[in-house]
């Protein structure tokens, strides 16, 4: 089995809940935060639909310099928002399928010009990243139970879905 | 026996092993803020009070020991009692022996293992069949990512620093 074979799975069966997540973030509650210091709804839900995305430039590229600019998602609706991810969970897809086991032992970077806050394999670095996509999708979830939203079934049923 | 020329590999196992301790050290420092005086505490009626999501992402380590070494877990030949810490102490202690014990348990399985099938079951109802692999990485490792998560912004509701984990939080790790 190659390396990409076990991450590809994995990737395709996480997308279908986050999909499900993103699909019930309401446009009106794009502003709002739980916290003074807490992302809004519309940045946490735009980093979990970016994220899977990342894998493009973790495994196409050696680097992501935040000093040649990064665009962050800007959605204005929930349509904007699922279609900002599924055209990321696309691109990010197709690298890991193209992925050769050599590619995961490179090394990447993540930096911003001279400051490197990040080094690490590309096997590391694509570990990482599922598990971050998954740590911010499990906050998403509590911002949706704050606002009344039913919180769909993920690993196991919530309070409103997939009881078993 | 194995003889040393048919030695089975573990590469699988020494990847979790060292993404679990990784992942275990943040954790850590997530329950340890957890005060037992918000134990009771829940952000909405329908969400887990705070001591019960903390138990349940210490808990879930101990999943390790049936995936690696039983064909399934039957909820009906189960006989759950779920811990209940009195202090932030015995919450972490918990934790920390679910980790030991589910490195231990990862030592001992071969990579051609990770492939046999897995079924989690409620007596005659079998929720889903899936290789241990897959069960080991959605039902163990990620899961206690996602409640861990959860309880991030529990503690932000509280006033209580988020400790920085997989980057900065608004209070730590500032790049």
């Amino acid at each position: 089995m190659a390396i990409k074979d076990g991450f590809v799975k994995e990737v395709e069966q996480e997308s279908v809940a986050t999909r499900k997540m993103l699909e019930r973030v309401p446009a009106e509650s794009f502003d709002w935060k739980p916290h003074e210091k807490s992302m809004t709804m519309k940045t946490l839900a735009g980093l979990v639909a970016d994220m899977f995305g990342w894998f493009r430039f973790m495994i196409d590229e050696d680097e992501l310099d935040f000093a040649k600019g990064y665009e962050r998602p800007d959605p204005k609706t929930t349509e904007d928002l699922v279609k900002f991810f599924d055209k990321k969970f696309n691109d990010g897809m197709q690298s890991l399928k193209n992925a050769d086991d050599a590619v995961f032992s490179e090394n990447w970077k993540l930096r911003n010009g001279d400051t490197v806050y990040w080094e690490a394999s590309k096997l590391d670095v694509v570990r990482q990243t599922i598990n971050h996509m998954v740590h911010h999708r499990g906050q998403l979830s509590v911002f949706l139970r704050l606002k009344d939203i039913p919180v769909p079934s993920i690993y196991g049923p919530s309070a409103d879905e997939g009881q078993m | 026996m194995d003889s040393p020329s048919t030695a089975k590999t573990n590469h699988i196992a020494t990847g979790l092993i060292a993404e679990l301790e990784q992942e275990a050290a943040t954790t850590r420092k997530v329950l340890e803020r957890v005060p037992a005086e918000k134990f009771d505490w829940k952000p909405h009626e329908k969400s887990m009070e705070m001591g019960r999501l903390a138990v349940h992402v210490a808990e879930m380590h101990s999943w390790t020991k049936p995936t690696v070494e039983d064909p399934e877990l039957d909820f009906a030949k189960m006989d759950y009692k779920p811990f209940e810490p009195k202090t932030t102490e015995e919450l972490v202690a918990h934790l920390d022996k679910n980790v030991s014990e589910a490195i231990e348990v990862l030592k001992t399985i071969s990579d051609d293992a990770w492939h046999n099938e897995w079924s989690l079951r409620n007596g005659e109802q079998i929720y889903f069949t899936i290789p241990k692999i897959a069960v080991m990485r959605g039902m163990v490792l990620n899961h206690i990512v996602h409640h861990r998560g959860q309880l991030s912004v529990y503690l932000r509701l509280n006033d209580i620093p988020v400790p920085a984990m997989y980057g900065p939080s608004a209070d730590e790790g500032q790049m």
